[in-house]
């Protein structure tokens, strides 16, 4: 038996079938978490936020027009949730990690050896346009080209914020060291 | 063919660039060239090569059953609503599982072995019908905590099995009999039903909790579930209400007419450490 392609599981559900959208989330649900809860470095806004995006697709399906595939078109919803979810962050005055510079890496100073971050909170650290790229781009490994449709902007700038990205990150993780900057 | 510029040391952004993918062709050529006789630019490059990989070896991490089963349960509803099935009546927007911007998602600590407080009376219309004192919660001991997670697992295959449209959830179901149950059960297995009239309203329902102040459980904590029961004789609704971290859930027995002006807590119960 042929296993159905995304866009025939969405089509059945746009049909009325109650299985298909059901079956669409579980294969991307674990995925759509991990890039919540990187995105957003917190559990329950993480939750909520990939709450909302499977609400809005399941709402939206009959507005899906197949230009993008359909796991392009659920992680757009996902990520700008994510994003939008990062501004009402800013707009309320919390100041998210991101938003500063980038800790300092902690020195221990008998040793002289660096402690380092761990992954997730030097992801944490970095501006949230170069999180997101990198979560998608690295930690997924999402093709340059699909990331640039999710997020709707050019291939050139998602290469450039992953250089960018990388470069804090690689500083925080202790690969680069803080005077090659 | 490309010769190395000697003496020139590149900036580690153009460094990065380069292992981006960024440089046209022929910018790309010469700087991998130069990069070769230069220790410096090749310990750079091996830096974001090590950070790439680092990055790469981040798995997803797996979902957890709360949240799962907190978004089964917001699709459930969505496909009951698009079904034409019962909904809450009184016009709001969102289904009463998906948190809104401004609904804290954090409960505050719980307290789990205070007694319940008194019934507050409203200041208009008649009282309420004498009622026993509410039933003093206890906190879960381990080993009842235990026998619990099967159901909290059950009630998530649950919900899950309405989403996949395997199970249907009834359309108005008889209030559930509390009577020999234990509050906790009752209250997961009511998990994705959302069958709980005029407190399917976010604000009826925060002005109930603030004035029947059911112990650490927050007025806008996200309703998980409900439903029309009976305690001891009495008409009540239970709520299934999100204790703000996982495994963390709070069970409480109001009674119907409960809002902003008061009500009559009937019973309470904490889930989880």
């Amino acid at each position: 038996m042929c296993t159905p392609t995304d866009a025939e599981l969405l089509a059945a559900h746009r049909e009325g079938d109650q299985h298909a959208f059901g079956e669409l989330v579980a294969r991307y649900r674990t995925r759509m978490w991990g890039i919540a809860v990187r995105t957003l470095h917190h559990r329950e806004d993480a939750a909520d936020v990939v709450q909302e995006a499977l609400v809005a697709a399941y709402r939206r399906a009959d507005s899906y027009r197949g230009e993008a595939s359909v796991r392009t078109w659920l992680h757009r919803i996902l990520v700008n949730a994510c994003i939008d979810r990062i501004r009402q962050e800013r707009r309320q005055g919390t100041v998210p990690l991101s938003e500063a510079e980038p800790r300092e890496r902690r020195r221990d100073v008998a040793a002289d050896v660096v402690t380092r971050l761990s992954v997730e909170d030097a992801l944490a650290a970095l501006p949230a346009p170069q999180r997101v790229a990198l979560v998608l781009v690295d930690v997924q490994g999402w093709p340059v080209g699909e990331v640039a449709e999710i997020l709707e902007i050019p291939v050139g700038t998602v290469k450039s914020r992953c250089a960018r990205g990388r470069i804090r990150l690689g500083v925080l993780l202790g690969h680069l060291r803080e005077e090659e900057r | 063919m490309t010769e190395r510029d000697p003496g020139r040391e590149h900036p580690v952004e153009l460094l990065a660039d380069l292992d981006a993918g960024l440089l046209d062709a022929a910018r790309a050529a010469q700087v991998r060239v130069d990069a070769e006789h230069d220790a410096r630019a090749g310990a750079v490059l091996a830096a974001l090569a090590a950070t790439r990989a680092e990055l790469a070896s981040l798995g997803d991490p797996p979902v957890p059953a709360e949240f799962a089963a907190r978004w089964d349960a917001a699709l459930a509803e969505e496909a009951r609503k698009s079904a034409g099935r019962t909904a809450p009546d009184d016009g709001t927007p969102a289904a009463p599982g998906v948190p809104t911007g401004h609904q804290s998602m954090d409960g505050a600590p719980s307290d789990q072995r205070s007694s319940l407080p008194r019934t507050t009376r409203r200041p208009e219309g008649p009282p309420p019908d004498a009622l026993r004192p509410p039933r003093r919660i206890g906190r879960l001991g381990r080993a009842r905590l235990r026998r619990l997670r099967p159901a909290l697992v059950a009630a998530a295959v649950l919900a899950a099995a309405v989403v996949g449209g395997v199970l249907r959830a009834p359309g108005n179901p008889a209030p559930l009999s509390l009577d020999g149950v234990d509050l906790a059960t009752a209250g997961v297995t009511v998990r994705g039903d959302f069958d709980v009239g005029d407190l399917a309203d976010p604000v009826r329902r925060a002005g109930c909790l603030r004035a029947v102040t059911p112990p650490g459980v927050p007025p806008d904590a996200l309703l998980l579930g409900g439903r029309d029961v009976v305690l001891d004789g009495h008409h009540g609704v239970l709520l299934l209400l999100a204790g703000g971290r996982r495994g963390h859930l709070h069970v409480v027995v109001v009674d119907p007419e409960c809002g902003p002006q008061g009500g009559t807590l009937l019973g309470a119960q904490t889930i989880g450490e």
